[in-house]
């Protein structure tokens, strides 16, 4: 009998210890197969758009990274945040093809205060922008999440997705770590493109230059002859003497091949540029652009300035956000820019901005006395001899993409950017200036950082919604709420009675 | 076969319970509220890039009701059998311990299924009342459908398995929503800030919402497959181990 119990318990001991061992090999399998499948898989994007595979010239970047690659996402804007989510998951496609080479961080300013500030210290961005940071060998690329979307103006529809553009682009920047340079031309009584101590210097707002990750030099084209080759954009800011005839020479041929130039020009003023700039329907009016205002002595007085409101803004990218951020922008002593009319549907030549009907510009010539210009106060609009407002104070020419008929590559083709003033951006005069500087910063950022373009196209976004007829919406809420529910109840009430029976 | 026999009989009793038809009305009725819900924000352009299935998928109330549900379904697979005694004729049956856990699964399984029948209902009522039509991109509902078949599995093997631990139904259902909740819980972990990529990487290899996010977008990918039958595997030994170590017990 007692053989007999210890013999049971000794096989059940030895049954649980087998359950035990069973259970150990189980544990010890699904580990092993999750660790495998973890490490070898099978990933394919089966959507119809095809929206997160990564084109072979982007997996091609991704593989042969040679350092560690880091992308971060900082969410500032929640409310425009369109295709966020669309853009964090394209991110983690690059993740999954880049592997241990490309790390993904999202930074929430909310929840992570002090890791945003740092990286804006670092990186130098806006503040306003929902933004995208590459960073590789100590250097970075921002890019705008608002830069990603062809958006419609008017009706907000995306026409299509530049994500993997531009953010191939980005890393193809940054492996081949090209710096951007951006030339600020002098020898002409030009503003001192980096002078943080001069009033009339612009160092203040080309600071804001560096979280755009730009190299900024001075071009002197009497001594260099032509524009060098590794500049991305020329910024002639606000000559008081004009280029000489070689010089503007330089200036036609450099945007004769794809350039990029930015003009800010002072009233009275000349840039000797006005053949040049004909050729992109663009040239700057003799003009001084003048508004009648009333003085605190409730006096109408007329001044000279350039008062763009909000509504005075275009849909140009450069300003498009402006009117959404209730901007408006004062400037005192601007001249007015003449747009030759464009009626075509996509127009290349388009006013940035405009001041209200109220302003005209007062043809004024470089010898009008300084006697005459004394008279501003008492000036009244001169149909003979004045433009009538409302007067483009900016305006910005795109040629569009072209294609090299070699290499078929991609590149974005001459553009110009003419603003009729260039006090505006002084050190004096634009400190705690968010408009101007922004207008600065998008008109620099317009004109360079779409430079590099690669051949790969824009997603187009899969389309949803619902449309339902007020009829229609009736029927399909009964149908969820009473007609679905209600079945199972029928069919409860069918089982419970078939059972009684 | 017997497992089949026994799937049939598992299944039949499921829809002999009048607690079944409670649930699956009260399952329709959330699942309806939830979907009119979505429908008008995306009808409201709140939801310009994702379809109503999507939005529905990620949800929190989805979730919710997944949470609570698998319990009340699997609570009463072995528990009940326990409290009443029946396991005993179960066990001295001529069928194997997988048998019975088998079948125990798979009518659970199905009838988990069953109550989610109400969402794709409504969807085809959107469908055929909308007008135009929305856009119906098959791989995106294969894919959403496959998953919710996967996690589904992996859910109410859970629920087979701490069922199998007591006779108390409640009990049960409290292990088994502590499991699901610790479970999801960890694809909640996602959100926290400066997680380094292994973590990262970890987290969303067992993160559901993730993978039917995923699903919804058409991406497929082999890593929640390979999680969810081994989770699901190791779920049903486990079961079973409980219900061998009863029948050694006797």
């Amino acid at each position: 009998m007692k053989n007999e119990t210890t013999s049971a318990k000794s096989s059940r001991r030895s049954a649980g210890l087998q359950s035990v061992l069973n259970l150990a090999l189980a544990i010890f399998i699904l580990v092993a197969l999750n660790y495998l499948g973890f490490k070898y898989y099978a990933h394919k994007d089966l959507s119809a758009s095809q929206f997160y595979t990564l084109s072979g010239k982007t997996q091609d970047v991704l593989k042969h990274l040679d350092a560690p690659l880091h992308i971060t996402t900082v969410l500032i804007d929640k409310v425009h945040a369109s295709y966020w989510e669309q853009t964090q998951n394209l991110l983690q496609e690059y993740q999954r093809v880049g592997g241990r080479n490309v790390t993904l961080e999202k930074v929430d300013p909310v929840y992570d205060r002090a890791r945003a500030v740092e990286l804006q210290e670092r990186v130098h961005f806006s503040g306003t922008d929902n933004i995208i940071i590459f960073e590789y060998k100590g250097a970075n690329r921002v890019v705008k999440l608002d830069d990603l979307l062809d958006q419609d103006p008017q009706t907000g529809q995306v026409g299509g997705y530049k994500g993997e553009q531009a953010f191939t682009s980005a890393i193809v920047a940054l492996v081949e770590g090209k710096a951007e340079k951006v030339y600020f031309t002098a020898g002409h009584g030009e503003h001192p493109a980096t002078d943080m101590t001069n009033a009339v210097g612009y160092g203040l707002v080309t600071q804001l230059l560096k979280g755009e990750n730009l190299t900024i030099d001075t071009l002197n084209l009497a001594s260099a002859g032509a524009v060098p080759a590794d500049a991305q954009a020329v910024i002639i800011a606000g000559p008081n003497v004009a280029f000489t005839p070689a010089e503007a020479q330089a200036i036609d041929k450099y945007l004769a091949g794809n350039g990029k130039v930015l003009i800010l020009l002072d009233p009275l003023a000349q840039d000797g540029l006005d053949d040049v700039l004909k050729k992109y329907g663009l040239s700057f009016d003799n003009d001084i652009v003048l508004s009648r205002v009333m003085t605190s002595t409730g006096q109408q007085s007329t001044t000279p300035l350039a008062y763009i409101q909000q509504t005075g803004f275009s849909s140009h990218p450069i300003v498009a956000k402006f009117p959404a951020a209730n901007y408006a922008l004062p400037i005192v002593d601007a001249r007015s820019v003449h747009v030759q009319p464009d009626s075509s549907p996509s127009p290349r030549v388009q006013p940035l901005m405009s001041t209200g009907p109220e302003a005209w510009g007062w043809n004024v010539q470089p010898s009008t006395s300084d006697a005459e210009l004394s008279t501003v106060s008492s000036r009244t609009f001169d149909s003979k001899t004045d433009i009538p407002g409302p007067l483009a104070i900016a305006a910005a020419f795109d040629a569009g993409t072209v294609t090299d008929p070699a290499t078929k590559a991609q590149s974005m083709g001459t553009r110009v950017v003419l603003v009729g003033s260039a006090h505006f951006l002084e050190n004096d005069t634009i400190q705690g200036e968010t408009v101007g500087a922004n207008l600065f910063i998008n008109a620099i950022d317009w004109l360079v950082k779409k430079n590099a373009t690669l051949d790969i196209s824009p997603k187009q976004p899969q389309v949803y919604g619902v449309s339902l007829s007020p009829m229609s919406q009736r029927t399909v809420t009964w149908t969820s709420i009473i007609f679905i529910p209600g079945i199972a109840l029928a069919l409860g009430a069918f089982a419970w009675f078939s059972r009684r029976k | 076969m017997a497992w089949w026999t026994l799937f049939k009989r598992e299944l039949s009793s499921y829809f002999h319970s009048g607690v079944a038809y409670v649930v699956l009305f009260g399952s329709a009725l959330a699942q309806g509220i939830q979907f009119l819900f979505i429908a008008s924000m995306v009808m409201q352009n709140h939801y310009t890039q994702s379809s109503v299935m999507q939005v529905f998928f990620v949800w929190p109330l989805f979730w919710l009701l997944l949470l609570v549900q698998i319990p009340l379904i699997t609570m009463r697979v072995f528990s009940e059998e326990l409290k009443l005694g029946t396991i005993e004729m179960l066990l001295t049956a001529p069928v194997t311990d997988w048998d019975v856990v088998i079948a125990k699964f798979l009518g659970a399984l199905v009838f988990f299924l069953v109550l989610w029948l109400p969402i794709t209902l409504d969807l085809v009522a959107l469908q055929l009342f909308s007008s135009p039509p929305p856009p119906v991109y098959w791989s995106q509902i294969g894919l959403t459908a496959l998953t919710i078949l996967l996690l589904g599995s992996f859910y109410v093997s859970i629920g087979v398995f701490t069922s199998a631990l007591t006779r108390n139904q409640i009990i049960a259902a409290v292990l088994c929503f502590a499991f699901l909740f610790f479970t999801f819980g960890v694809s909640l972990l996602h959100f926290m800030q400066n997680l380094n990529d292994s973590v990262q990487a970890m987290i969303s290899y067992v993160s559901s919402p993730e993978h039917l996010s995923n699903a919804g977008l058409g991406i497929f990918d082999s890593r929640p497959l390979v999680y969810y039958v081994t989770a699901t595997l190791l779920m049903l030994y486990l079961a079973k181990s409980v219900v061998q170590s009863r029948r050694l017990k006797g």
